[in-house]
Order: structure tokens, then sequence, then C-alpha cells
């Protein structure tokens, strides 16, 4: 009894002591500064009455952002988080600019757009920030993410037309709003692709990869008879794996020759006949049983042999790798994208994006000009070879050509990263219309004729256009 | 001989009663270690085997925990979330136990008005003050003398006035006889005598249970934390966790070796209270 009242007292003196000598011990951790911009017209003073006036001495003239700090929020921590921070530090060290960087790991995509969304009420904002394109365009909505356009057409500062046009061509609309305001830049990409085991394929007899959707048709139905026919666990697999979710089905959309968009890009339409070919294409897979569903992530039925195909991004590679080792499996895996009905081939590209924070020009400026050297093609291509991303230009491609070699699987999606497309990321409710595709795409899947198909498409659309005027 | 069979039927009865008891015991007990061994096993396996169905690793990968301890930081995090759980509960504790002393022997204008008003806050869901609470330290680091953000005051002073604690507290304070507080007195003890000398040694139990949530529950806070650190200086273990996932997966192997590391302290904490913290909820008929 005597000993939990000492104990106690010991707790409540402790925190006394901690409240009484705290402050003066800790140092102010790194708080983001706000910092004046620095004001570059010198200041004249009225010089006084002197007989004698000496020269001035000449003075070295400041780099002309020397003293801005440049807070920059991201994902990445671990290896890859050490590796953007010898990137900062190369950029502090060397910009003539004077411009300093402060990277901060800030968690997960999730985890930005929580802190942006608070700190948009408190006013502690980043100056550069990396996030999902939707979110930076409801942030751009609410005035709280800069338009690029001026910065990157600055005479000075900006981009050339070489450079501008050495971008791959989705990008700029990936990032752009329905005005035209360029709202996120592309750091690097990854993409939702098929995961194709070549050397299956040519054990079948498909010694290339599909090139139509009925090719691939035949291929995952192929698979699917062979695994059947070898029966236990592998009766019922072996063709494509796919989870029914606005990804996927998004992907095999954009392959059909469809999108989100009526034609006049001014509203949501899924009620395209790309749309209802699309489902009626996987509800044909699955009702000869080619595809099927797993639990999770799909990784260890295709280093089984239990799916010929299945869907991930390309962000997942050390994941399959993982489970083609765990099962012994010597089999040559890569990327693919989806091919369509008469051959369009696409994946569904997402772009690890950055955005500026508006605050003045100074500033705006200054973040441009670390978000270009970083995007430049030299610095993307030594992010690349450190995080396993794809990059967003041509030239980065270029310069990437032994670290393909060394990856061939990373190689396989080289080519797919600049096809594209994107969802409509920048479009008005796009992030509340995908997660109601989401359950629409279950649904989808578990339709029953055409009529059906169509009735839930006509529904999405309507539910789309309904969250748009409910934000508008 | 009639009464024998009668009590030894009785006897069967009561060990067949027993027998089932204690299977529904054993089953309960089972279901709820079963994600504990599911984390243990995990934490052992090959990245490809953790992403499989297989409960048992097939090979004892035991360099999960220092790979696990090296890539989540946990040297670091693991002061800081002990420094953080510190300051929490010795705070907490100060402040539940004087305001739940004052509630409960004091009287004082709006005493029962106050205290259904702040007992009325318990009904607010957590995310619903997250915003509030985060403009709250931001306006005070920026009057204050040191900065909130970013430093153990936003992690910490938000959590120690918890109405949860007052609440338990109070209820166990008002039990005390008042005879005890007239003895107190005639002996020359004040309030604050009296608080430490005769309620205190009395609520030992509510005070475990107060000690245990709170510790499992700082010492788990991941969202709070991210809101309000910029920087791995005041970061705590949960945050190292999530290193081990990103866009396209999960590390599973290396997630579970670092949540068994991060659950430790909890465990050592709970064997060390076990007894009073089983009796102050078999008192105080909470459950879990």
């Amino acid at each position: 009894m005597k000993k939990i009242s000492v104990l106690l007292t010991i707790i409540m003196l402790f925190s006394l002591v901690l409240a009484a000598c705290g402050p003066a011990e800790t140092p102010p951790a790194e708080e983001p500064v706000v910092e004046e911009p620095v004001v570059e017209e010198p200041v004249v003073e009225e010089p006084e009455e002197v007989e004698e006036v000496e020269e001035p001495e000449p003075v070295e003239e400041a780099p002309p952002f020397e003293g801005v700090t440049v807070q920059f929020w991201h994902v990445y921590s671990d290896a890859p988080g050490a590796a953007l921070q010898e990137l900062v530090d190369e950029f502090n060290d060397t910009n003539p600019y004077g411009i300093f960087v402060n990277a901060l790991h800030q968690g997960n995509y999730g985890d930005i757009e929580d802190k942006v969304n608070v700190s948009i009420q408190s006013g502690d904002l980043p100056d550069v920030v990396m996030a999902y394109t939707n979110a930076l365009a409801d942030w751009y909505s609410v005035g709280f993410v800069a338009d690029l356009n001026p910065y990157i057409g600055d005479p000075d500062y900006g981009l050339t037309d070489e450079q501008l046009a050495d971008l791959y061509p989705h990008l700029k609309e990936a990032g752009s709003t329905p005005d035209g305001a360029w709202i996120a830049y592309p750091m690097t990409q990854s993409a939702n692709v098929l995961v194709y085991n070549f050397t299956w394929a040519e054990e079948l007899g498909f010694a290339v990869p599909p090139a139509t959707s009925a090719e691939l048709k035949e291929l995952v139905c192929a698979a699917a008879a062979e695994n059947t026919a070898r029966g236990g666990d592998f009766t019922g697999t072996g063709g494509m794996v796919y989870f029914p979710n606005a990804t996927n089905w998004l992907h095999w959309l954009y392959a059909f020759g469809g999108d989100e968009l009526n034609d006049a890009h001014d509203a949501y339409d899924f009620t395209s006949q790309e749309a209802v070919d699309t489902t009626m294409y996987i509800l044909d897979l699955k009702n000869e049983g080619c595809v099927w569903q797993t639990e999770s992530y799909p990784n260890p039925e295709q280093g089984q042999r239990k799916a010929i195909i299945t869907m991930s991004s390309t962000a997942g590679a050390p994941y399959y790798a993982a489970a083609f080792e765990d099962a012994n499996n010597d089999d040559v895996w890569g990327w693919i994208a989806a091919p369509g009905p008469d051959g369009t081939l696409a994946v569904n590209a997402f772009q690890q994006m950055l955005g500026v924070i508006p605050s003045t020009q100074q500033r705006e400026m200054a973040s441009w000009l670390f978000v270009k050297w970083l995007t430049s093609p030299e610095i993307q291509a030594r992010w690349v070879r450190e995080s396993g991303y794809y990059g967003t230009q041509y030239s980065t491609e270029a310069l990437l050509a032994d670290y393909a070699e060394e990856n061939p699987v990373w190689a396989s999606g080289v080519e797919l990263a600049a096809i594209g497309p994107s969802e409509p990321q920048t479009f008005p409710a796009w992030s509340s219309v995908r997660r109601t595709l989401n359950d629409f795409a279950a649904e989808l899947y578990n339709a029953t004729s055409q009529a059906e198909v169509e009735e839930i498409l006509a529904q999405l659309t309507q539910t789309a256009n309904d969250l748009v005027a409910e934000v508008q | 001989m009639v009464k024998q069979r009668k009590k030894k039927h009785s006897l069967s009865a009561m060990s067949r009663k027993n027998l089932i008891t204690y299977l529904i015991l054993f089953a309960g007990a089972f279901v709820s270690l079963i994600p504990f061994i599911w984390m243990i096993s995990t934490s052992l396996m090959s990245l490809g085997e953790a992403l499989g169905t297989a409960f048992f690793p097939s090979q004892l990968h035991f360099e999960n925990y220092a790979e696990a301890w090296r890539r989540a930081q946990f040297s670091e995090y693991f002061i800081n979330s002990i420094l953080i759980t510190l300051i929490t509960l010795s705070g907490e504790l100060t402040f539940s136990i004087f305001a739940a002393y004052a509630f409960a022997r004091i009287e004082f204008p709006g005493r029962d008005l106050i205290f259904s008003i702040m007992l009325s806050t318990i009904m607010i869901p957590a995310m619903v003050l997250i915003i509030p609470n985060f403009l709250t330290v931001t306006w005070l680091g920026r009057i204050g003398p040191i900065p909130w953000i970013n430093n153990w005051p936003a992690l910490t002073i938000p959590f120690m006035g918890s109405i949860f604690s007052i609440f338990l507290l109070k209820q166990f304070f008002a039990q005390v006889p008042d005879e005890l507080f007239d003895a107190a007195q005639i002996d020359g003890a004040g309030h604050l005598r009296f608080l430490f000398q005769v309620v205190l040694p009395l609520s030992k139990a509510p005070l475990m249970v107060i000690l245990v949530l709170s510790f499992i529950g700082t010492w788990n806070s991941l969202a709070w934390p991210m809101l309000v650190t910029n920087t791995p200086d005041w970061r705590p273990i949960s945050v190292g966790l999530m290193n081990f996932v990103d866009e396209a997966g999960q590390l599973v192997n290396l997630t579970m070796a670092g949540a068994f590391i991060t659950i430790i302290p909890i465990l050592i904490i709970y064997f060390f209270t076990q007894k009073q913290f089983t009796d102050s909820i078999a008192r105080s008929g909470l459950k879990g």
C-alpha cells in the first residue's frame, strides 16, 4: 500500500518537475520557419551632408532567393527517405539561388492529406507537398494549391519548349484542372498493370503477350483449363485474378477505348458503349471460369502458378519477387498493358505529384525551382534507381538503360509508363466518385445480364453527377 | 447410501458443469490468443511466406527482429514513446486525482452541473475533436513560451485531462465513508492529507486501471502524433511501424516483428499490475 502511495507521489512530482523545467531545456524542434521574403531592392537612405564622400566598397550581389526556406512534405521513409534526403542536401549545397529546402517525412498519402487539411485551418502549411492529384485538386478548389503555369512559363526560371516536349504527353493533362490550371507536377510515375508470367504463357503456346482482348481471353482460359486439369488446390485457378474495384475496372475501360467523362468533358458519363463492353468482357471471362478472385493481394497465387495474370501497381514488384522466390519458381514475369478489342494498350497510370502551396511570389518561385530541379532528368534518373518508380520524361528513360538491363521486370514497364492514361483526378468530386465506383465495380462484377449492367452504369453516372452538384 | 449417491450425483453434475465452463473459457482464450500467435509466427517468416496463407514458418527468421528494429528506427522512437507515456501518465494521474477528489468530496457551487457537462463530453467521438485540438495546441504554441507542435506539450497535455479517469476515480472516492474524513479532521488532517493518506491507498484498484489503460492508449497512439509532429524528434514507436507500409503493400513479416517489439512494454506493465488490474475490473464492473 505504502509503495503505491510512494509511486504515485513520485509520478506526480515527476510531472511537476517536467512542467517546470521542460520549456527551458526543450529546443524548438525544427518548427516550420516562416521567413519574410527578402526585399531585393536596396534601401536608399538620404545622404547626410558630408563634405568628403568615400567610395563605397563593391558589395557581392546576394543570390536572388537567399534566405528562403522551402518546407517540403513527402511520404518517403526508410531507404527511399534517406535517398531523397541526400538529393535534397545536394540541392541545398549546390543551388545558385540560395534556397534551403527542409524535407520532412509526414507519413503516407493519407496522413499528408489529413495534415494538410488541419494545417489549412491553422495556417502552418508547407511550401511543397507530395500528394495524390485528387487531393491537390481539392485543395486548389479552396485556394490552397498554386497554379504552376506562371512559373513553368517563366522566361528565366521556367521550362523551355524542349523540356515541355520531353514530358510524357498525358502528364500535363493529368496534373491540370478542367480550367487549365497546372496544379500537380509529376515527380515520378507508377501504374496499375497486368502482371504477366512469360514462361508459363510460352509453355501454353503464346510466344508473345496478347495483343487484343480476344487473345488475352484465349490465354487466361487456356491457363485456367490447365490448372483445372491438374486438380486439387489448382481447380478453379490459373486464369486471371480480377478484384473488382475502381482501379482495375477503369484500367480495362481505358483498354476498351472508354473514359469517365461525356464527349463535352463537362460531366461524368459511364453509360458509353465502351463501358458496357468492358463489363460484359469481364463477366464473360468470369462465366467461362477464366477469372477468379483471391481474398488478399494475389502475389502468392501468381508465384505458385495459380494465376497467369494478376493486376497490380508496378510499385508491388518487391512483393511479387518475394512470392516467386518463396514458391521456388524461376518463371520469367513482368508487366504488360491491358489490350483492348482493337489492340489499344492501356495502363492506369498514377503519378507521385508535387504541389506548391500559395504564399508570396518569391517563395512560390523558390518552391518551383526546387520542384524543377528534383524532376530534372539527371536527378529523376537517380531517384528512379533508388525508388523503383518510373520517370516522367523521355530523356530520363535514356539515362536508365543500364538500370533497365539489370532490372528486367522494371524494364518491362518503361514503355507502359509513357502510355497512360490517368484517372480524371482533377475533375470535380473525383475523390468521392472514385469511392462510389469501388462499390459499383463490385455490383457490376455480380451482374447477370447486359440490361442489368446498363442499369448499374446509369445509376453510377447519376450518382457521380449528383456528387459533382454537391460540391459545386 | 442414498445420501452418498446423491452427493456423488451432485458432484458429477458439478464437475460436468465445471468442465463445460472450462471448455468455453479455453475456447475463448484460444480465440483471443490466435492473433497473438499469428503475429509471432508471421514475424519469423520470410516475406514470401508471410504474404501467403501459411500459419507457421517453415524456417525461423529471427533476423527479422533486428531488421525491424533498424529499419523502423526503434532505438530513437522507443525513448520518445517512454517519455511521452511517462509525462502523459503523470499529468493524467495528477489532474484526475485532484479533479475527482474535488467532485467527490468538496462542495462548491455548480459542482454537479460542471461534472455533468464534463461527463457529456465522453460522448463526442475522438475524431471530431482532432481539428479543434490541433487548432488549440497550435494557438497555445504561438502564445506560449515554448512551441507545442513538434514538441512534448502537443503530444501529452491534451491527454492529461481524461474525463473517463476523473469519472472512475470520482465514483471510488465518493464511496470512502465520511466517518473516515471526520476522524482524519479530528486528527488535524486537511483535504490534501486525507487524499494522500486515506483515499489514495484505498483506491489502488481504479488507479491501476487508469495506469494500464492510459499506458496502452498513449503507447499505441498514431494519428495524433503524426498530426502534431513534423520531424522524428518526438515521434513515438508506432510511427516506426509505418515504415513497412507503402502504396503497393506491406512488409508483413517485419510489421509483425515490429508490432511484437512495440507491445513488449505493455506486456511487462500488465505482468506486474495484473492482480490489481483484474481486481479493479471485478470491483468496478468495467467490461473490456
